[in-house]
């Protein structure tokens, strides 16, 4: 259900997804960047979400900026991690 | 037979590597989804891998990612998710035998197929990295005509022979003398081992030297300060390419005068010389191959 990928480091991110049955995407943005680039990385991480079948979240992305692609390949491993956790239980 | 004179090591799970790497315009850039990844974050790495390799223009430095080697669990996952993301370069790590080869060979096969590329399009290059692996080189290197070159990786094949890595690197020689002339004898590049200690730069090119003396016309990197060191070693010089061009220049002059054995610089020249100069004019991209 848990989900968690990426650094606390400079051009990295750390994704942390939260799996749900119901609520929607939420997605927080944690960034020192977010009042120039808040809503494109927002809208990227929901583009990501929804490609990997994803419709109930919680989303927490602490961003050190970092690029578009580091933010979708940091969802997809914690969406697969969360995913792989859902099994274990 | 490939440009490869340099091969930048990057752990293919850190960021930023993706975007400075370019910047030193290696040759080749490998990331690394092997030993510089945590057991852990497997995963991690080869989604960064994708999407950076799907995003970015890497220009003309060819793009390789090392694998893990066939014994391991993450060996096929590697190979199914960063071919279909454009990867067209691939290292095997632990080439042991020509049964490694065979084995990657048949996968991409079969991902290519599902993904509709062009069979053959994938390529390796084989990293020779134990005694076993030197021994067999030169069977494994031709278990495949996707295989374009080898590389040598001296901290595992030290490992299996039970001696460990000195600055004067005695310890590699029958390695070092060997896979050139396998590669030579397949035609292909070979690359050599990295040189660990990145701010001992005389020892770094007194290293590229010898390698290029011994037929290695590439050689791993691990940081961006060797490679216009091993660039500038691994090329022509300035000397070489002009006796080049006299050498070709003379046996134009000769061939129209039906001479077949003539003299440039007070030395015969003869069609072994001939050929070394061509080599050389092809290498510093004067003529075409």
């Amino acid at each position: 259900m848990l989900g968690v990928a990426g650094y606390e480091q400079s051009q990295d991110c750390k994704v942390t997804v939260m799996l749900k049955q119901q609520g929607g995407l939420k997605i927080t943005l944690n960034s020192k960047m977010e009042k120039m680039f808040g809503d494109q990385i927002t809208a990227k991480a929901r583009e990501e979400l929804e490609s990997l079948g994803v419709e109930h979240a919680d989303v927490t992305i602490d961003d050190f900026s970092s690029l578009d692609f580091v933010i979708q390949a940091r969802i997809r491993t914690a969406v697969r991690r969360a995913r792989s956790d859902e099994d274990d239980v | 037979m490939y440009k490869m004179r340099t091969m930048l090591f990057c752990p293919a799970n850190k960021p930023k590597m993706y975007l400075n790497a370019p910047v030193f315009r290696p040759d080749c850039i490998l990331f690394d989804l092997e030993d510089a990844v945590a057991m852990t974050e497997k995963d991690a790495g080869r989604d960064l891998l994708c999407k950076a390799v799907e995003t970015l223009d890497f220009g003309d430095c060819m793009v390789f990612a090392r694998v893990n080697g066939t014994g391991t669990p993450f060996f096929e996952e590697d190979v199914r998710a960063i071919v279909p993301s454009g990867i067209r370069y691939m290292r095997l790590a632990m080439c042991d035998s020509p049964d490694d080869v065979v084995v990657l060979d048949q996968l991409l096969t079969e991902v290519e197929k599902d993904c509709r590329i062009e069979e053959g399009t994938v390529k390796i290059q084989c990293s020779i990295e134990t005694a076993k692996g030197v021994l067999n080189a030169r069977d494994t290197v031709k278990a495949s005509d996707r295989v374009i070159s080898l590389s040598f990786g001296a901290e595992d094949y030290t490992n299996s022979m039970g001696t460990v890595r000195t600055r004067d690197g005695n310890e590699l020689s029958y390695a070092r003398t060997y896979l050139p002339v396998v590669a030579a004898e397949a035609g292909i590049t070979a690359v050599d081992t990295v040189w660990s200690n990145y701010k001992d730069e005389e020892g770094f090119a007194e290293e590229v030297k010898w390698a290029k003396t011994l037929g290695f016309t590439g050689k791993s990197c691990i940081h961006p300060s060797q490679i216009n060191i091993a660039h500038k070693l691994l090329s022509p010089t300035e000397e070489e390419i002009e006796h080049a061009q006299r050498v070709i220049d003379a046996e134009k002059e000769a061939s129209a005068a039906g001479i077949g054995v003539f003299t440039v610089d007070n030395k015969m020249v003869d069609y072994p010389i001939i050929n070394k100069a061509r080599r050389i004019l092809i290498q510093s991209g004067r003529l075409e191959k």
